[in-house]
């Protein structure tokens, strides 16, 4: 990685205040909660390279993050959300 | 307006003035605005009021609710505190919750298991809100000379016809000099004003944040890192270890062996692991724990014979090809019935071992003493786990503490907590607080699994296509996954049910409905090959039989109630339209009982390259009151995908003994693009006490996938995964 800059979900926003986040908290996407930092970086990774994206890109960007839980439908009605909220 | 029997200990009630607070507090209905509002900062109390062990009060109204359960992601940190709050009778938003530690005196039952924790919980948490408000009313009434029933409540504040009013926190220092009454009013129903309403996760924004929630998260001054080397294989321990060059790694403190559950020691159920003995390498960060457990040169023995998958699937063939020496049920003549029938239909079913791969790997903090052990992590059963690590200690259990983090997801696997045993055994050993960290390989591979099941089912049909035998004989390691009063027992003259369990090495425990995650399945699999046979729609079927069931059950001991089992098949019925045909759709229909709720599904999918894309899932459940529909959709849309994934991709699988999947590259979980595009969840509503809800949507929903690839394809798939045995064009894993 040498000397690049990394963003973590500690460094996505201030005060929690992120669409993505947002999107998470209004559509109640946690459930154990364990995978959702990384889940919310795939998201907002994927809207800054494409803020509208297709179910596929979704599903394509998203596909490394696994959820026990199963909150997948939220996911992507949260990344959705986001990307109306930032357009 | 039901009066309840208050039930309290004493230690529920110290009465106390508690700690100074003071300063503000975000409030955790934070919703979605950019900056807390001045209403959204909740201004800190500068003084508590400890009413009962469930709840303080501020000397400014705010309420502090401490929820007793573990958070597995099963939502109980939200939906326990509200049934409180709705009985206390005050604004949600008002409302901080905490975590409660370990204290079954005053807690009673802090077990995150078995969807009972709203069910178990339902009555204590009513009453003790109901008699904190009922505390408050009785100083409101003293002070104002009136009587009581001349009160109301509302949102925290108590008002007089006369016009008086007074808020809790005026009136909480007062109420815990107030006798706790021995008897208390709870709610109607009908004038709920919390419960029913769709509440947001109480710690969503702390998890949007990335905020230190779980076991992993902690961490203490001094703390060293541990962590373990299990044997390869399922049978074995060490024998030597050589950590010549281990030793002298930067970081390491410590390598030695242990044993965490000597054979001398008294063993809870709970109590469950298939490698006592470990390796264990303590130092200061995992990275360098990690580089010296490479370099460790552990010899292994062979204590019992190690086992493979083929050898199981052949034993397990074997076992239900045999008649088990004791019927677990018999209703009527089946031989006689099988003898005499127009049709039989038999089917055959099968299930792999499956991890529990909790995301969060099993961790623990603990910090032994001479005199007290400090634990904490994610668990799921507390008070076993205290009660094991007194004894494997050798210290008093009152010296022994547990605190609760969040918990990344439970499933089961956290009810059995070697993890924190093996945490405190390592702490007493190097004398200084360690955190012990698993491995997502150490995790996969440890055992706990969920049981491999082989299941044989026959039926008999009459010339008239009346059902009449039944046969079900189940078998798997450890345990048949039969129940042999569900359904369809007593709905049937003739009916069989026996178990076969086959002895292991592997480990196995719990896991997300025990049992019913296999056997919802297979069942709800036969039945729709019943159906066909008979030339009968799935669902008008299973509706003959549960009216048999309702108007004239055979035998006694059926445990379901045939009326709400029809229900929920009646309200998927009108829900999904089912009948009316939809071009390029194929649907399957099942429904199952357990944790004593109801549920009855619709999947419509279309095949895609060989593979099920699933459209719409239509979901009935009938568990009682709703406390939060929020949370509870969502425990539902989970728990529907948590099983189309295990029963469409997942498996574990051994070769002489060692695990041949350790990490998600070769154990398949589902993915985002293999969920269902959109699932609708319907709740009957009845006004019954809660019943289960974090377990339920599971076990049926695989039926539901399996009849629905019948419909589309005409092949009946019945050994999971289904991906590895469906009669399409092999597709290849992620």
């Amino acid at each position: 990685m040498g000397d690049k800059a990394i963003t973590t979900i500690e460094g996505l926003s201030e005060k929690g205040d992120h669409p993505v986040q947002h999107a998470w908290i209004e559509h109640d996407v946690a459930q154990c909660g364990y995978c959702q930092a990384g889940q919310i970086m795939s998201a907002a990774s994927l809207l800054n390279e494409k803020p509208n994206p297709t179910d596929m890109e979704i599903d394509t960007a998203m596909n490394g993050n696994i959820c026990r839980c199963g909150t997948y439908i939220r996911i992507k009605k949260a990344i959705k959300t986001a990307a109306t909220a930032s357009s | 307006m039901t009066l309840i029997k208050t039930t309290y200990n004493r230690r529920s009630f110290i009465k106390a003035t508690a700690a100074a607070g003071g300063g503000l507090m975000l409030g955790f209905n934070w919703l979605v605005s950019c900056t807390p509002s001045s209403e959204q900062l909740l201004q800190m109390p500068e003084e508590w009021f400890n009413i009962n062990a469930f709840l303080k009060i501020g000397n400014n109204g705010v309420v502090t609710i401490f929820s007793p359960n573990p958070e597995i992601g099963q939502n109980v940190k939200t939906s326990m505190p509200m049934i409180v709050a709705e009985e206390l009778d005050v604004n949600w938003k008002n409302v901080i919750v905490e975590q409660a530690g370990l204290d079954t005196q005053k807690y009673k039952r802090q077990v995150a298991g078995g969807s009972q924790s709203i069910r178990a919980g339902w009555q204590s948490l009513r009453m003790a809100g109901a008699t904190a408000r009922r505390m408050l009313l009785e100083t409101a009434a003293k002070q104002w000379d009136v009587p009581v029933g001349e009160l109301t409540t509302s949102e925290g504040i108590i008002k007089h016809a006369s016009g008086k009013s007074a808020g809790y926190g005026e009136l909480a220092m007062a109420a815990t000099a107030v006798e706790v009454p021995t008897e208390v009013e709870l709610k109607d129903p009908k004038d709920f004003k919390i419960i029913g309403v769709p509440t947001k996760n109480v710690d969503g924004l702390k998890i949007v944040k990335g905020e230190s929630l779980f076991g992993l998260d902690y961490k203490q001054e001094g703390m060293l890192i541990a962590m373990l080397v299990h044997a390869p294989a399922f049978g074995m321990k060490p024998k030597s270890v050589d950590d010549s060059k281990a030793r002298s790694m930067s970081g390491i403190k410590d390598i030695f062996v242990i044993d965490t559950l000597p054979e001398s020691i008294e063993k809870a159920w709970s109590d469950v692991n298939a490698f006592p003995q470990l390796v264990v390498v303590v130092g200061n960060t995992t990275w360098e724990v990690m580089e010296a457990k490479k370099a460790l040169i552990i010899e292994w023995e062979t204590v019992t014979k190690p086992e493979s998958t083929r050898d199981h699937k052949e034993q397990l063939t074997k076992l239900i090809s045999q008649a088990a020496k004791e019927a677990s049920r018999k209703d009527g003549n089946p031989d006689k019935a099988f003898k005499n029938a127009a049709k039989v239909v038999e089917q055959t079913y099968s299930a792999p071992f499956l991890a529990h791969n909790t995301l969060e790997p099993m961790n623990f903090f603990a910090n032994v003493t001479a005199d007290k052990a400090e634990l904490v992590g994610p668990i799921q059963t507390p008070e076993n786990l205290s009660k094991t690590v007194a004894t494997v200690l050798g210290m008093a259990e009152e010296n022994v503490s547990i605190m609760m983090t969040r918990q990344g997801g439970g499933f089961g696997r956290r009810l059995y907590g070697n993890f924190g045993i093996e945490a405190a055994v390592i702490s007493q050993k190097v004398k200084a607080p360690i955190k012990l960290v698993y491995t997502r390989e150490d995790d996969m591979t440890q055992g706990t699994y969920r049981p491999a099941y082989e299941v044989g089912y026959r039926a008999a049909l009459d010339k008239d296509n009346n059902l009449i035998g039944f046969h079900v004989r189940g078998s798997g390691i450890h345990g048949s996954a039969v129940f042999a009063n569900r359904f369809p027992a007593g709905t049937v003259d003739n009916y069989l049910a026996e178990s076969h369990t086959l002895e292991s090495n592997i480990s196995t425990g719990a896991w997300r409905a025990p049992r019913s995650n296999f056997i919802a399945c297979a069942e709800q699999s036969f039945l729709d090959e019943v159906a066909e046979a008979a030339g009968k729609d799935p669902i008008d079927f299973r509706l003959e039989l549960f009216q048999r069931a309702i108007d004239n059950p055979v035998g006694e001991n059926n445990d379901y109630d045939a009326a709400r089992y029809a229900g929920v098949l009646k309200l998927v019925k009108e829900k999904s339209k089912w009948g009316t045909s939809m071009p390029g759709v194929s649907r399957g229909v099942s429904a199952y009982y357990c944790h004593n709720s109801y549920v009855a599904q619709v999947i419509d999918l279309e095949m895609k390259d060989g593979e099920p894309k699933i459209k719409k899932v239509w979901c009935a459940i009938d568990c009682g009151i709703v406390v939060n529909p929020e949370g509870a959709i969502n425990q539902v849309e989970g728990g529907i995908i948590d099983g189309i994934g295990h029963a469409m991709y997942s498996a574990m699988t051994f070769t002489d003994g060692k695990p041949d999947q350790s990490n998600f590259h070769n154990y398949r979980l589902i993915r985002h693009k293999e969920a269902p595009i959109e699932i609708e969840t319907f709740f009957v509503e009845n006004g019954i006490d809660p019943t289960g809800l974090g377990e339920p949507s599971l076990p049926p929903i695989a039926a539901a996938l399996a009849n629905a690839i019948y419909a589309a394809t005409g092949n009946r798939v019945t050994r999971q995964p289904f991906i590895n045995n469906m009669k399409v064009e092999k597709v290849q894993p992620v």
